[in-house]
């Protein structure tokens, strides 16, 4: 399937990054969001909240609509 | 009449079209592909043909099942379905309703049904069926397929088809925008067997999919090539073409999703259930004012024994000295400035060490984390991101923690506007004044009978300061310190509980550069304030030396009068050293008694005059009157500019000038200098301080930078005297502008 962007996701989805855009792209791939890196949703309302090897980033919406990501096949 | 059922997989598709097919089903290939066609009648309409889609994710396939379900759709296998049913999952609607967009841009009428309502709602997940038909201008039917629940509903809606929607609602990025009208032309007109409803989502697919653009290089070629040339040109100016649809169906689904569901309880490991809390949308911010009104209460409540102890001690060590060195100017400027000046900074340090140890829970536990995470919502409004929430808050107690903590913003633009604006959030030195002139001059009753006027000034004070600090960020962003906006990246790290000795270490280390680097320059300026104060020395005071006269006369005469009352007898000993006291010798003493403390009560004020009499003569006092005719329109009078003046160092200083101007030596703001404050009047019998004067200069205290540390940390953190210097600058303007709006306004108004 094509990749679709982080908020498309609903909560504790595996999913397997894609592809990082915009402005805070180097920011995301420094804290681990970068492509390949595996990631769950843990919380998708205004803002996101995302778990990444047992860690947790908090992301702006418009932040995270950069991110695309696909569902992780288990 | 032909019914397709379209969607991502696993959404219960299959589940759907058994309940409604009943098993009146046949399966068979697609033609030319291996891929399964299912197609049943509708259970009671056999007219209708039901077909059951392969699941996709997208019209944009990259699997042959999803080709298939995209060529039946835009009717090149078979012909066209009359009506589609979208099938989403209600717990994941936004990546669902990717392909509904798409499908609804074909044009056909669609209609969709909201399936796993009930797994929704074991998850926690509250979706709004009517909400989403709205935005989406389709029927919503929400179903629980597994259970049978809104079949007939839909089965209802599917007999009475939909007009088609409104296609393309979405927005494209404009520089991708701008360019498809021509691409469609060009498609038309090579290719004129593709249906003018397709000829867009072609266009967007040729643009977006190597593959698809493949399709057209014998069929279309110049249409290749000026796509081909597009993106190169998009590649040159680093537009994301690629994801240009992509974003921007996402872009309109988002919001649409957000409004049709609400999460209702949240998901289960620890940190993640104390998340559900303090990061909920509604709870999360509560908490968060509730710890802050905790902190600040203790800030503020707890500081105060310590403070009051500091403050003796730095007056009981003045006092020493003063009578340890011989008078003098030298002792003057030992005791008063710098003692006192060394004090002012110490005294502060309780608040900030207090302020320190709960930031440093805050963070050691994670919570901080939390909390920029929370008010990014609210701070992203101004431009800046939830980064500086922080800062911002600790600049209640102190702009200096405050500017210093603006070190871990990621963007040196947004740490820079907070460093600017953070001066502006009331810090505790402006507290002492906000007390004096609101205790002075507003009245003690209650508004409603709850508020007391008093203290909803003293809350809009903290109000002002901080509105006009979002204001002034927004500002700033807009115009100073422009470029992309800021974005908010943050990891949350798991809660933990605080360990003390890193906690107590961090503490030491903090307040070190606040006493050490704050400290030298309040030392400087206080030093360099009592010189102003204290030069050129006028020792001659003919209002005091008559005080003085007339005090000794006055003394000598009831010394005389008691002295005739018990002639012969000693009134010099003390009255406790005397075995016998009759009543003659204690009337006597009596006298002698009270004729010391009257003495002693004139030389005070005399020596208070004299205080008064120097800083009018002194530089600060001529300063003062050089700036009356600027500040004459605040409503300030030389006194208030020599206050003011003098509380650039710090503010509070104020308070002890006004003491020693209005000559009651009262360096605290107490009753006192209330009095004397409200008694004063100019020459034509005008009172100097009014309500509207005392509102005037409040507003200036809140707006004005009258801080010197304040700077020159300001200076350190940003490597420039530019920014202190424009941020000195903006603030006075500031501060001025709004006293002249409330002291000429108020005049205006009839106020007084």
């Amino acid at each position: 399937m094509i990749p679709a962007p982080l908020t498309a996701f609903c909560d504790g989805c595996p999913l397997k990054i894609c592809s990082v855009h915009g402005c805070a792209e180097e920011r995301l791939r420094d804290l681990g969001l970068r492509e390949g890196a595996q990631v769950e949703v843990i919380q998708n309302s205004d803002k996101l909240i995302v778990r990444l090897a047992g860690c947790r980033i908090g992301l702006r919406r418009d932040v995270a609509a950069d991110i695309f990501a696909t569902p992780l096949e288990l | 009449m032909r019914v397709a059922l379209c969607g991502n997989p696993n959404v219960g598709k299959t589940t759907l079209f058994n309940q409604l097919t009943g098993l009146r089903q046949r399966v068979a290939n697609f033609p030319g592909v291996t891929v399964e066609r299912k197609a049943g009648t509708l259970a009671g309409a056999p007219h209708v043909e039901v077909v059951d889609l392969p699941g996709t994710y997208s019209l944009t396939p990259r699997s042959i099942d999803e080709r298939i379900a995209y060529e039946v759709l835009v009717g090149r296998l078979e012909k066209e379905p009359d009506v589609v049913v979208c099938v989403l999952d209600a717990g994941n609607l936004e990546r669902n309703l990717y392909v509904v967009t798409q499908v609804i841009d074909l044009g056909l009428p669609v209609i969709v049904a909201l399936n796993m309502m009930d797994v929704a709602e074991e998850n926690g997940l509250a979706v709004d069926a009517s909400a989403l038909e709205n935005d989406l201008g389709v029927p919503v039917v929400p179903i629980t397929a597994s259970r049978g629940e809104g079949i007939d509903e839909l089965k209802k809606c599917i007999l009475n088809p939909p007009e088609p929607a409104q296609v393309y609602r979405w927005q494209l990025m404009d520089a991708v925008d701008a360019k498809i009208p021509a691409l469609i032309k060009r498609l038309a007109e090579e290719a004129p067997h593709v249906k003018p409803m397709h000829l867009r989502m072609e266009v967007l697919r040729a643009l977006a999919e190597e593959e698809a653009l493949d399709a057209w290089r014998l069929g279309a070629p110049e249409f290749v090539n000026r796509i081909e040339a597009l993106q190169e040109e998009f590649a040159k100016r680093g537009i994301a073409w690629r994801h240009a649809e992509v974003s921007g169906r996402y872009a309109w689904i988002g919001p649409i999703a957000q409004r049709a569901s609400r999460r209702v309880s949240g998901p289960a490991t620890l940190s993640d259930r104390i998340d559900a809390v303090f990061t909920h949308r509604v709870a999360g911010p509560l908490c968060f004012l509730l710890i802050l009104v905790c902190v600040f209460e203790a800030v503020f409540s707890w500081a105060i024994p310590a403070m009051d102890l500091i403050e003796a001690g730095v007056a009981a060590l003045a006092g020493i000295v003063h009578s340890v060195l011989p008078a003098g100017w030298v002792t003057d400027l030992l005791t008063d400035g710098i003692v006192i000046g060394v004090g002012n900074v110490v005294v502060f340090l309780p608040q900030i060490l207090l302020l320190f140890f709960f930031l440093g829970i805050m963070e050691d536990s994670g919570y901080m984390a939390r909390s920029a995470f929370i008010m990014d919502r609210l701070m992203k409004r101004v431009g800046l991101s939830g980064g500086s929430v922080l800062p911002l808050l600790s600049s209640y107690a102190c702009a200096i923690p405050g500017i210093m903590a603006a070190r871990t913003l990621d963007s040196e633009r947004d740490r820079l506007i907070t460093i600017m604006v953070a001066p502006l959030m009331s810090c505790s030195a402006r507290l002492p004044v906000y007390t004096l002139f609101i205790a002075a001059f507003l009245p003690t009753g209650k508004l409603l009978g709850v508020f007391g006027y008093q203290g909803l000034a003293m809350f809009s004070m903290y109000m002002m300061g901080t509105i006009m600090a979002f204001v002034a960020a927004a500002i700033l962003k807009r115009l100073v310190f422009k470029g992309p906006a800021s974005y908010f990246v943050m990891e949350l790290p798991p809660y933990r509980r605080p360990r003390l000795r890193q906690l107590f270490w961090r503490m030491y280390q903090r307040s070190k550069v606040f006493a050490v680097r704050a400290g030298k320059i309040i030392l400087g300026c206080s030093i360099a304030l009592w010189f102003l104060a204290s030069f050129p020395r006028t020792e001659i005071s003919p209002e005091a030396t008559q005080i003085e006269e007339l005090a000794i006369q006055e003394r000598n005469r009831e010394y005389a009068a008691a002295q005739a009352l018990a002639p012969g007898r000693d009134l010099t000993v003390a009255t406790d050293s005397l075995l016998l006291v009759d009543s003659t010798l204690a009337n006597a003493l009596d006298l002698t008694a009270r004729a010391d403390a009257k003495y002693t009560a004139a030389l005070d004020s005399a020596n208070i005059i004299r205080q008064s009499t120097q800083i009018r003569e002194s530089a600060i006092g001529h300063l003062g009157r050089i700036l009356e005719p600027v500040m004459q329109p605040l409503g300030f009078d030389w006194k208030i500019s020599a206050g003011l003046v003098s509380a650039f160092a710090a503010r509070e200083v104020i308070v002890s000038t006004l003491g020693i101007i209005y000559s009651v030596g009262d360096a605290e703001g107490g009753v006192a200098l209330r009095d004397a404050l409200k008694a004063d009047k100019y020459p034509d019998g005008r009172p100097v301080f009014t309500p509207l004067v005392a509102m005037s200069l409040l507003v200036f205290f809140v707006f004005a930078l009258q801080c010197m540390s304040t700077l020159a940390i300001a200076r350190r953190e940003t490597n420039t005297w530019r920014w202190p210097m424009v941020m000195w600058l903006y603030m006075t303007v500031l501060a001025y502008l709004a006293s002249l709006l409330v002291y000429q306004g108020g005049l205006l108004l009839g106020f007084s």
